[in-house]
């Protein structure tokens, strides 16, 4: 395995020679946060079955971790968030380096709990913008939701965000309340990529829920004239090291790569 | 665990006899001490790498359990990930470096990464760090590690195997216990990638006891709760005993379990729910994830 070893620092060299010609917006540093979580879905207008609370101690692991960030519940998140239409509130989804939302889902869209200015649903292509437009600070993506990186629609060649990942889901997911701290955490030595595969598949202490989390990146072809850029992204950002994204962005326009790993389950949204 | 409350769909359900007898058992969510803890890692390292860590390396293990810390703490084997979750009994062990040797095309079967997992199994069996008894091996789960890339614009995808993952659930009596089972991973490159292991522990046969409810009246029960929905999804049912992490020692039946999913009008597919069906006293079923309907976060 030491072969491996340096190949993996030649690979971490590469990408940040490539890294010094990145796009010029400066995303925040210390990192920030945004997590949007419904549990709520009876009697609020968006009707939907009750779930547990995932982000809670995702929160307070980040604080924890010196990040900065606001966590809106139920009748406190808004479906327009993650929109991009040039709102002004400050707990805008796209002001903070990690844009989280819990709740249901399905291909490219969420489901909030409690209806606002008639919306239950956001599509990623045809509301969010994040990483780009307005604000554009959000580098990375994660949905707890159903089926929302489910690429069977063909959808990551079209995505309208610009970010650097999104972790999300093939299928419809069974979540237990510290998963995603789980995940957070073990992102200190693992790259998100296995961090996300192995803490986002069956809930601690089971063996038969069969989740297929799945985790994308991207890279602007302008950056990287090859796929490869995208791989070596794809396996060596890592959330508690935000040495390895500070400097990291997507332009707001132009061609991109995307690439992804997913957990196969053989089991369709 | 709780009682299911889905809105107004709650069901309620005639009972009817059935003269199934069924067997119970006595389980256990294992309490190790640090030394037993680390020496179960060790062990499952040696044979995860097929040699023998020196006495410094098992410091470093030892160290990165009592700092519960989930890092790569083997000076000899960088690459090489350890966790230890204390209140589940579960390790993992993954070789994080093998992302770099993928190439894209050819590899092995999954026949042949099939064939090394086993011969993994059955070293863990003869370490005795599980008990082949609560497995059949040979009827494992196959999932698959999946790469695939492409480019804006242009539809389509290039994807391929970079892992194959054989997992399978403890079981007895035909039955599985879903709190306890192992997964063994082995890259196309035919190097094995990744184990995790543990859960509860079965400690034996409790007696019996008779199914006083039949099958045909939880498959009512189940119909009744998902009506209200626009429609929905069974991810997997049948009998399972289920003992959630936290639960004491103690005896437990098998529940009838479904898995599943319900889609609104909207098109809005559900997170998965699991709920089982007691088989002696009809009711509400259990709902194993739970809901927090009144959760609140920061104010706004």
């Amino acid at each position: 395995m030491r072969h491996q070893y340096w190949a993996r620092l030649i690979g971490l060299a590469t990408l940040v020679l490539w890294t010094k010609s990145a796009d010029a917006t400066t995303p925040p540093h210390p990192p920030t946060f945004y997590i949007g979580e419904s549990t709520d879905f009876t009697g609020n207008g968006c009707e939907n079955t009750d779930l547990n609370t995932v982000t809670r101690t995702l929160a307070s692991e980040l604080r924890n971790q010196s990040w900065t960030g606001s966590r809106f519940v139920n009748a406190g998140t808004f479906p327009d968030d993650f929109d991009d239409t040039g709102l002004t509130w400050s707990e805008f989804a796209d002001r903070s380096t990690l844009a989280v939302y819990a709740g249901h889902g399905n291909i490219g869209s969420l489901q909030w709990g409690f209806m606002r200015n008639g919306l239950c649903n956001r599509t990623f292509q045809s509301d969010t913008r994040l990483g780009h437009l307005t604000d554009g600070q959000a580098q990375f993506g994660m949905y707890l939701t159903s089926c929302t990186l489910d690429n069977d629609a063909n959808q990551f060649y079209n995505f309208q965000d610009r970010v650097l990942q999104k972790f999300g889901y093939h299928n419809s997911p069974t979540i237990a309340d510290n998963q995603p701290r789980d995940f957070f955490k073990a992102t200190r030595g693992r790259s998100n990529r296995n961090a996300w595969l192995d803490e986002m598949n069956d809930r601690p202490g089971w063996f038969n829920d069969d989740n297929s989390p799945r985790i994308v990146s991207f890279i602007d072809q302008a950056q990287s004239p090859s796929v490869l850029g995208c791989w070596l992204r794809h396996n060596i950002l890592r959330l508690r090291a935000s040495s390895t994204y500070v400097a990291e962005t997507m332009a707001d326009t132009g061609a991109f790569w995307w690439c992804a790993t997913t957990r196969d389950e053989q089991d369709d949204c | 665990m709780k009682a299911l409350v889905l809105g107004a769909m709650i069901a309620s359900f005639s009972v009817s006899a059935s003269a199934q007898t069924l067997n119970q058992y006595t389980l256990e969510w294992p309490s190790r001490t640090q030394s037993q803890m680390t020496s179960r890692m060790v062990t499952a390292l040696e044979v995860f790498l097929n040699d023998n860590l020196t006495s410094a390396e098992v410091a470093a293990v030892d160290a990165a359990l009592v700092a519960d810390e989930w890092d790569h703490p083997l000076s000899s084997y960088p690459d090489v990930f350890i966790r230890y979750r204390t209140d589940v009994d579960e390790i993992l062990i993954s070789n994080d470096g093998l992302w770099q040797s993928y190439s894209g095309s050819g590899g092995i079967s999954q026949a042949t990464a099939k064939s090394t997992a086993t011969g993994i199994y059955n070293d863990l069996v003869a370490a005795a760090l599980i008990d082949s008894s609560d497995f059949d091996f040979d009827q494992a789960k196959s999932i698959t590690i999946k790469q695939e890339y492409g480019s804006s614009g242009t539809p389509g995808s290039t994807s391929y195997v970079q892992e194959y993952r054989f997992r399978a659930t403890k079981e007895r009596d035909g039955i599985q216990f879903a709190n306890g089972g192992i997964e063994i991973g082995v890259d196309v490159g035919g190097s094995l990638s990744h184990l995790r292991f543990g859960g509860v522990k079965i400690l034996g046969v409790a007696g019996t006891f008779n199914q006083v409810v039949s099958n045909g009246d939880i498959a009512n029960a189940f119909s009744a709760l998902v009506a209200g929905a626009s429609s929905y999804s069974v991810k997997r049912q049948g009998l399972e005993v289920i003992f959630p992490p936290g639960s004491a020692t103690g005896v437990q039946r098998p529940t009838y379990v479904y898995a599943f999913t319900l889609e609104t009008a909207a098109g809005v597919i559900s997170r998965k729910q699991v709920i089982g069906y007691d088989l002696v006293t009809a009711g509400a079923p259990f709902d194993y994830v739970g809901t927090d309907p009144n959760e609140t976060g920061d104010p706004r």
